[in-house]
This record gives C-alpha cells, sequence and structure tokens, in this order.
C-alpha cells in the first residue's frame, strides 16, 4: 500500500514507519523537522527497499501546511490509507490558554487531521476502498483539571473517527480508533506513572497486524479498557476528589 | 531536551554513581544544547554521549553529568556498495549493522565481541577486534565523521579534514563532543563462515613467536590461557586461528543471526546475582574443561557472526557468574622484546594470591601509540578476575609492571586506573590534555573517566 504517516519521526510514529516499511508498503513520511525525516527515509529506503517520500511540516489546518502534504502525496501515486500518531500537549494546559496556544493544541490534535482527511476522502469514496488510522489517549477519557485542551481535541478527534467511520460503513473504507495508554516515548521521559508504559514497537506490532481488521476502537495496552471504563463510571462525588 | 535523574553503573560493577540523562528522539536536541549552555557555568552542564553503556569502565556516565543516549540515532545514513562505504548514525548497534552488511557480502574489519555495542562506543574509545594486527583499531575503518559541540557546531572530521581534531575524537572517549554519524570503510567477506583451527600452546613464553606463525596465515586470532595452574604449566592453552571460508553460502545463518542481534546485554543486569559463581575451585575445574578443547589440535566452523560476536546468549552468563560485586577486566599491551619479564612478574604476582583467574588471553597487536588511543607494537594481553581486596592488590602490583615493562593499559577497560599511570604509559599524555583543553576550553564534555583521570 501507499501511506501517509503523519507524525513519522519519534515515538509510535517511528516504530510504525519502521513496522509498515518491513511489510514493504511505500511511505509518505510527515513530522516537523527535515533532517529527522531525511535520516528516517534513508534508512527505510536501503534497509526495506521501500518507497519513501518526506515532507516536512507541522499539520496544522491552515491551508499551507495541508497543501504541502497533499503536493508530497502526488508523487506517492494512488494514496491508499492516512495513519496519524501524532500527538502535542504541554504542561501548561490548565485551561487558562491563550487562544494562540489554545488553537494549536486544536490544530495539531483535531483540526488539521480532520483538513487531511477531508482532502483524501473523496478518492477513497470513489473508489470504495482505504483506510485512516486514528490515535486517541486515555487522558481524553474523562475530562480534568490537567491536560484540558489537549483532551477536549482528543475527544473531538474520536467524534470524528467515529462519524467518518459511519459514513463509510457501506464501503471498504476501514476507520480504526485507538485510544492509547502510556508510552515509552518522549512525552512520558522522566515522568512517575501510576501504570506501566508500553514500548512503541510492541504498539506498532499491534496496530500493523490490524490493519485489515474493522474495529471502530480499541485500546492499547488492552488492559487501559477496563481503567477507562472504571474512570467513566466513577461517581462525581470520588472523581472529583482525584488528583491526576 | 528532557532530562531526568539518573542512577548508573559501569559494566564490571565497580562504580555507581548518580547523575543525568536525556533520550533525545530527534535532531532538535542539538539546538537545545547550542542554546543551553552558553550562559551557564560549565560543571553545571556537563555532557557526556552514550552509546549501549557496555563500557566496563564509567566512560558515558560521570557524578552530575548529563548522559545523552544516542539510542534513537541507529540509522543508515547512505551507502555506496560498489565503494564499500556507508554512512550511519553513531547510535546504531554493530548487530544491526551487521544484518544490513552481509546480505551485500561486506563487513566492519575492526569490531568488539558484542553485537548489542554501537559505532559511537567503537570510535570514541578507538576499539579493536581480533585481527588488529591486520586491520589496526576503529580509527583505520573511519572515513570522516560529523562531530557536534554546542561551542563549534557540527564539524566534518577526516584524516585530511581537521586530521587533528579527527585523532582527538577517534580515541577521545566522547570528550570532544557527540559524534553525529560516520562514514565508514568496509570489507567484503568471501563467506558468512569461518574455520576455526586451535593451535595448543605448551609454554606460554613461546606465545609471540607462534602469534606471528598464525598471523600469516588467519584472518583473526587470538589465545587463551589457564592461569589458574601453578608450575610449568602456568598459561598452557591454544591458539584459536579464523579463517574465512571462500565460497559458503551468505546469508545462510540468518534465523541464528537476527535473533543474536536482538541480546539484551546491559551493565543493570549483569550484576543481578547477589553472590558470585566464580571462585577458585569452579574457575580451575572451567578452565580445565575448556582448556582440553585445544589439546587436540582440533578444527571446527563458525559463523561470522559468531566469529564476530562470540559473547551472546548463553555465553553471557560468563559475566553475571562475577555476581554483583563486578569483576576487573585488565588488558595491556606488552612489547614483544619484554613479553618474558612481563608474564614472569604475572606469574610471581598470580602465585602469592589465591585469586581465580577466569579468563587469560592475548593478541597480537601492530601500530604506533598516539595520543590516548590503546594501540601500538606488541602482545595485547587480558586477564579477567572476581573484584575484591586481593584484586585490588594484584591490580597495582600489575600497574608497577607494566610500567617497567613500558607496556600500556587500555583505559577504557580498567576502572581504576589512575592519572599517573596513564601519564607515564601514554607518553603523549599530556599532549592529548592541551589538544582538548584548546578545542574546548569549557571543558563541556566531562565522564568519570576523564575526571579521574584528570583530563
Ligand atoms: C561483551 C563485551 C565484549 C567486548 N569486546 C571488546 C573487544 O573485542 N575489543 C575492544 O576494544 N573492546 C571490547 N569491549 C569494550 C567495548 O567495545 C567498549 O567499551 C565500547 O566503547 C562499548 O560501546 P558502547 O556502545 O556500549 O558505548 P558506551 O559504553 O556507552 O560508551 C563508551 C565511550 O564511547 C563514548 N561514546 C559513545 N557513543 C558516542 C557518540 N555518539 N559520540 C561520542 N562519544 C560516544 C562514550 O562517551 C564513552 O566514552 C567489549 C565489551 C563487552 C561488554
Amino acid at each position: 500500500m501507499n501511506l501517509i504517516l503523519v507524525g513519522a519521526s519519534a515515538g509510535l510514529g517511528r516504530a510504525l514507519a519502521e513496522r509498515l516499511a518491513r511489510e514493504k508498503h511505500n511511505l509518505l513520511l510527515i513530522a516537523g523537522d527535515e533532517a529527522d525525516l531525511k535520516a528516517l527515509a534513508a534508512d527505510l529506503n536501503l534497509r526495506h527497499s521501500i518507497k519513501t517520500e518526506t515532507c516536512a511540516v507541522r499539520l496544522q489546518s491552515d491551508e499551507e501546511s495541508v497543501q504541502r502534504i497533499i503536493t508530497s502525496a502526488a508523487a506517492m501515486g494512488q494514496i491508499d490509507g492516512i495513519l496519524f500518531p501524532l500527538g502535542y500537549s504541554r504542561t501548561d494546559d490548565d485551561g487558562m490558554l491563550g487562544a494562540i496556544d489554545a488553537n494549536r493544541i486544536i490544530n495539531s490534535n483535531m483540526a488539521g487531521i480532520i483538513a487531511l482527511c477531508a482532502h483524501f476522502l473523496p478518492a477513497m469514496l470513489s473508489r470504495g476502498e482505504g483506510l485512516f488510522v486514528f490515535f486517541g489517549s486515555v487522558a481524553a477519557e474523562r475530562g480534568r483539571s490537567s491536560n484540558i485542551v489537549y483532551a477536549a481535541a482528543k475527544r473531538g478527534l474520536q467524534s470524528f473517527a467515529e462519524s467518518l467511520r459511519h459514513k463509510c460503513a457501506a464501503t471498504n473504507i476501514n476507520v480504526q480508533f485507538y485510544q492509547l495508554g502510556y508510552l515509552n516515548t518522549a512525552q512520558t521521559f522522566g515522568k512517575k506513572l501510576p501504570f506501566p508504559a508500553a514500548e512503541p514497537k510492541d504498539a506498532a506490532d499491534v496496530i500493523v497486524k490490524n490493519l485489515n481488521k474493522r474495529f471502530g476502537l480499541q485500546y492499547y495496552p488492552w488492559f487501559w479498557r477496563f481503567i477507562c471504563l472504571g474512570l467513566r463510571y466513577t461517581p462525581w462525588m470520588v472523581f472529583k476528589k482525584l488528583k491526576f | 531536551m528532557q532530562v531526568q535523574p539518573r542512577q548508573f553503573i559501569s559494566f564490571d560493577g565497580s562504580t555507581r554513581l548518580k547523575g543525568f540523562e536525556s533520550k533525545p528522539e530527534n535532531y532538535r536536541y542539538l539546538k537545545d544544547l547550542s542554546d543551553a549552555p552558553k550562559n551557564v557555568d560549565a560543571q553545571q552542564t556537563a555532557l557526556i554521549s552514550r552509546g549501549a553503556g557496555l563500557s566496563y569502565t564509567a566512560a558515558s556516565f560521570g557524578e552530575d553529568v548529563c548522559s545523552i543516549d544516542h539510542a534513537q540515532f541507529d540509522r543508515i545514513l547512505s551507502f555506496d556498495k560498489e565503494n564499500k562505504c556507508i554512512e550511519v548514525e553513531a547510535g546504531i548497534s554493530l548487530g544491526k549493522l551487521y544484518d544490513f552488511l552481509i546480505e551485500h557480502g561486506l563487513f566492519l574489519a575492526t569490531q568488539p565481541g558484542h553485537p548489542r555495542i554501537t559505532v559511537g562506543g567503537c570510535v570514541a574509545p578507538d576499539i579493536h577486534g581480533k585481527n588488529q594486527f591486520m586491520d589496526g583499531t576503529c580509527i583505520n575503518q573511519v572515513e570522516s565523521l560529523k562531530l557536534f559541540h554546542p561551542s563549534h557546531g557540527i564539524i566534518e572530521l577526516s584524516p585530511e579534514q581537521n586530521p587533528e581534531l579527527f585523532r582527538l575524537t577517534c580515541g577521545g572517549y566522547g570528550l570532544t563532543g557527540n559524534i553525529i554519524s560516520c562514514k565508514l570503510k568496509l570489507k567484503s567477506i568471501p563467506s558468512d563462515m569461518a574455520n576455526v583451527t586451535l593451535r595448543p600452546i605448551a609454554c606460554i613464553e613461546d606465545l609471540p613467536k607462534m602469534l606471528r606463525e598464525s598471523a600469516d596465515k588467519a584472518d583473526f586470532i587470538f589465545s587463551w590461557h589457564d592461569f589458574n595452574i601453578r608450575g610449568k604449566d602456568f598459561g598452557k592453552g591454544f591458539i584459536q586461528e579464523g579463517r574465512f571460508i571462500a565460497n559458503a553460502s551468505i546469508g545462510e545463518k540468518t534465523s541464528i543471526r537476527k535473533k543474536a542481534a536482538e541480546q539484551s546485554l546491559n551493565a543493570e543486569t549483569r550484576g543481578s546475582l547477589p553472590f558470585p559463581i566464580f571462585n577458585s575451585i569452579s574457575v580451575a575445574a572451567m578452565n580445565a574443561l575448556y582448556g582440553a578443547k585445544g589439546n587436540s589440535g582440533s578444527s571446527f566452523q563458525l559463523s561470522l557472526f559468531d566469529s564476530i560476536f562470540p559473547i551472546q546468549n548463553v555465553k553471557e552468563l560468563y559475566f553475571k557468574f562475577f555476581g554483583a560485586a563486578g569483576f576487573h577486566e585488565y588488558q595491556a599491551i606488552i612489547p614483544e622484546s619484554n613479553f618474558g619479564q612481563y608474564i614472569e612478574g604475572v606469574r610471581h604476582a598470580l602465585q602469592k594470591r589465591n585469586l581465580p583467574i577466569t579468563l587469560a588471553s592475548a593478541k597480537l597487536f601492530a601500530g604506533k601509540q598516539d595520543l590516548l588511543r590503546f594501540t601500538g607494537d606488541g602482545i595485547c594481553f587480558a586477564m579477567n578476575f572476581p573484584r575484591g581486596q586481593e584484586a585490588d592488590e594484584l591490580m597495582k602490583e600489575l600497574d608497577r609492571l607494566l610500567v617497567n615493562c613500558k607496556g600500556a593499559p587500555n583505559i577504557i577497560k580498567d576502572s581504576r586506573l589512575s592519572k599517573e599511570i596513564v601519564a607515564a604509559t601514554y607518553p603523549e599524555y599530556e599532549h592529548f590534555r592541551t589538544l582538548l583543553h584548546q578545542f574546548d576550553p569549557k571543558r563541556i564534555y566531562r565522564s568519570e573517566l576523564s575526571e579521574r583521570l584528570g583530563l
């Protein structure tokens, strides 16, 4: 397949790039930094003999960033699927962020993704097949006093994925949404976590194995499904006292 | 750049220190490093690169030093099969590199014994393989490299471009900055199988002559000796002569090789046994058994992977058997003319003590010593034994012996080497120091090793 990987240079995105290349998928790699992308593309090219394209851009909902990706995608030919293993959060996301900062979070985690999907959806609809893989966060499972805008954006993304799946139900367009627990990446580095962090490469193994499976939502690692269930049904009287 | 406190331990179990670590995932960290130390005192922002952390000594960490882990920088950047050259990021493991190259019938001529070791970890201490007499040390395999230093940015180094800094970096123990990437020269291999012949050594004094004889017909050689026997048999053993077999099928052992590349040996788990398995009795029995292998003058076949990286899978237990207390890895180059005097001194020092010598081994070396690079003409002789008071006394005696015999110790392997001994055995110690301070007056890159040696 010809796939677009948005957020390819680090963490889960990097692990997915490696895993997808091993399966001989051609990749358009997207991330913010040219040097990282060039190194990754060269390595995947040489070791797995796949076709790679790169586009150094931070995906936002603005015309320019979306257009740059579209231009790079043209060199790939038909795009069969897009994966979005990216997330942007910040420690001062406490409900008092200014418009620019809040917008950046919403843009990176939701609006940019929606804009890119909108471009590729018509071609997939007319072919009747395609693939979208979205990644949410267990931090968005229930709103808390930290990661406020981030959780809102991720929950928005989940709703978007749900709608897309509904729209594509009669086609072979596969829409998957992963609710991710802790992964051993820069986002969790140095943090004390109440639950163990999974390795990105193990997550990538599961995601790539699942590419042809039809499901709406899956938790990774699996045990988060039960933790999240517990969280959702924790009575407000108790939940409001939880500090995390 | 995110940083967190971390407790480090050296692979030999000798040194535990609190420092900091950073695990950058992308090149942005270079900008962070360029910006950070400008306004701050160097002491507070000391940095050092870290590969797999498999050095016996505390070379990739130090007290309050921030170790920069290169694990994410493990990519192949370019490959020129025709000209036998590959450019890689410094964090790539030798196992990953081997897996790629073997498919093209090529390999890196100089490699240490474990596939988790990184290219940066080979270049910075200028390591050697079992073919040093033929192929030199790691510096001889480096065509060029990119070095980063916060005060200088990214600099390209090669024997032609910034040659002095190139020599200071290959064998500079990470003290000149972060090696970002290296262009490495490669060699063709006729096959991925080698034929190994064992030649018994009855008398250790004959070792230099026998190693020279082997050198004429082998691609790699090393010897093994039993140093636990007293009397005339002291040091008997065998030479392993390896030669690649032409026309064996390349890639035959892929499955074994790939599995081996994912070994988990590391400094933290090495010392997981609270007590050592090695003692005088178990080591004497182990050596007698292993030594018997060489008596017959037999030969066997070995995959190229196993001959380059002999320590994998169950053999990693060897290091674990030293337990939490750890072990000494002693290694030195002794001029051939003084080898008899040296071995006599070692025999004398061991006879006084009841210390189990778990490994005694030698390689043939050729070359000229330069700066603090572990190279030169002579016999490269190594021993392993458990740590403890007796071992400490032995090491001091070996230091004196080495100075008398005009030998040089291996800096990357001996955790307790002092500045005085290094200054006495490396004539260019002061010159190295001067060059380093000229390049980096703030001395941003530091480690326990550099502090101990007064660098
Ligand atoms: C089982 C085993 C077998 C061995 N066999 C041999 C052998 O046959 N011959 C031999 O010579 N040695 C041998 N060694 C020693 C080993 O090769 C060296 O200690 C090597 O440096 C370890 O590499 P590393 O990736 O673990 O680096 P580390 O231990 O993490 O670092 C070693 C040094 O390299 C520097 N460094 C690492 N990466 C970079 C970088 N990107 N930029 C700048 N500096 C960097 C560090 O600062 C440090 O000074 C062996 C060690 C083991 C455990």
